[in-house]
């Protein structure tokens, strides 16, 4: 029946050790599970970040110096708040801890001689340079 | 057959079992507070789609409205009345409010409106989402 010869078994003390050992990795595996927690604040950002762009955009649009100086870019001056580049002008605004770019484009995109048309577009993205969310529209200058 | 037939004390069993429950209580806690967890972050995220519903549909409702509207909100519930209809956003669970409790009548020729809404669980009011946006639409010729 001596099948087992060691029969002295654990004291108490290596047994809380072992469970000691064993949570400490439990924990640092249990990091895992409140991800969804996480997805749920990067999609509130988005879903707010799509909003204030379009808040943003509504603002840029009716902008009356932008307007004004959109309607006869050679004679007036560029307003201060722009960025003069290539084929754009571009601004950016700092909203808490998110940085809105605007663009908005040097051509219209209307053939016509009544009015133009000018792209603008919002992006909203954090310090890292992710976008979280962005809208298009246009700046009607008439002529 | 066993030569050792001491057995353990009371005490030995007693401190064992304090031992095991003290374990026991601990574990039990981790748990229910996963559930507890995984039910907020469930909520939050419909509370988030619930908050994206809301805004479409006022959207959509500013950009289709021939006349003036009303925007209200009453126990939990946020009304969109023109004046032949009545338009009633709820959910059994959540409350939904707007950051104009009094109501707010919109023109939709002339206002561009900028709207909070607020999201909350009814079971809970901390868990809540807000969503700032804006209603707006290309009006139509003279105010």
């Amino acid at each position: 029946m001596k099948l087992v010869k060691n029969q002295e078994g654990f004291t108490l003390i290596e047994i809380l050790l072992s469970i000691a050992i064993l949570s400490i990795i439990f924990i640092s595996l249990m990091n895992i599970f409140p991800q969804m927690i996480q997805f749920n604040s990067i999609n509130e950002t988005k879903t707010q970040a799509i909003n204030t762009s379009r808040q943003i955009l509504n603002d840029w649009q009716n902008k009356s110096e932008i307007i004004d100086y959109l309607s006869a870019p050679s004679t007036s001056e560029l307003p201060s708040e722009l960025i003069e580049q290539d084929s754009h002008y571009s601004a950016e605004i700092n909203i808490d801890k998110y940085i809105a770019i605007i663009t908005i484009a040097k051509e219209s995109d209307l053939a016509t001689s009544i009015a133009n048309a000018h792209q603008i577009h919002v992006q909203i993205l954090d310090n890292k340079g992710t976008l979280f969310g962005e809208s298009f529209g246009y700046i009607v200058v008439e002529e | 057959m066993y030569k050792n037939e001491k057995g353990i004390t009371l005490i030995e069993v007693l401190i064992s079992v304090a031992i095991l429950s003290f374990i026991g209580i601990v574990i039990w806690n981790v748990f229910i507070q996963g559930l507890t967890f995984s039910e907020q972050a469930m909520r939050k995220n419909q509370m988030q789609q619930e908050a994206n519903i809301i805004v479409t549909s006022l959207v959509r409702s500013h950009q289709a409205a021939v006349e003036v509207y009303e925007i209200n909100d009453f126990e939990c519930k946020i009304m969109i009345d023109t004046n032949s209809q009545s338009n009633v956003i709820e959910h059994p669970q959540l409350c939904l409010s707007t950051n104009y409790s009094d109501g707010l009548s919109v023109n939709p020729n002339i206002h561009d409106i900028t709207i909070t809404i607020n999201v909350a669980d009814k079971n809970n009011p901390n868990n809540k989402v807000s969503i700032d946006t804006i209603l707006t639409r290309l009006k139509s010729g003279e105010e």
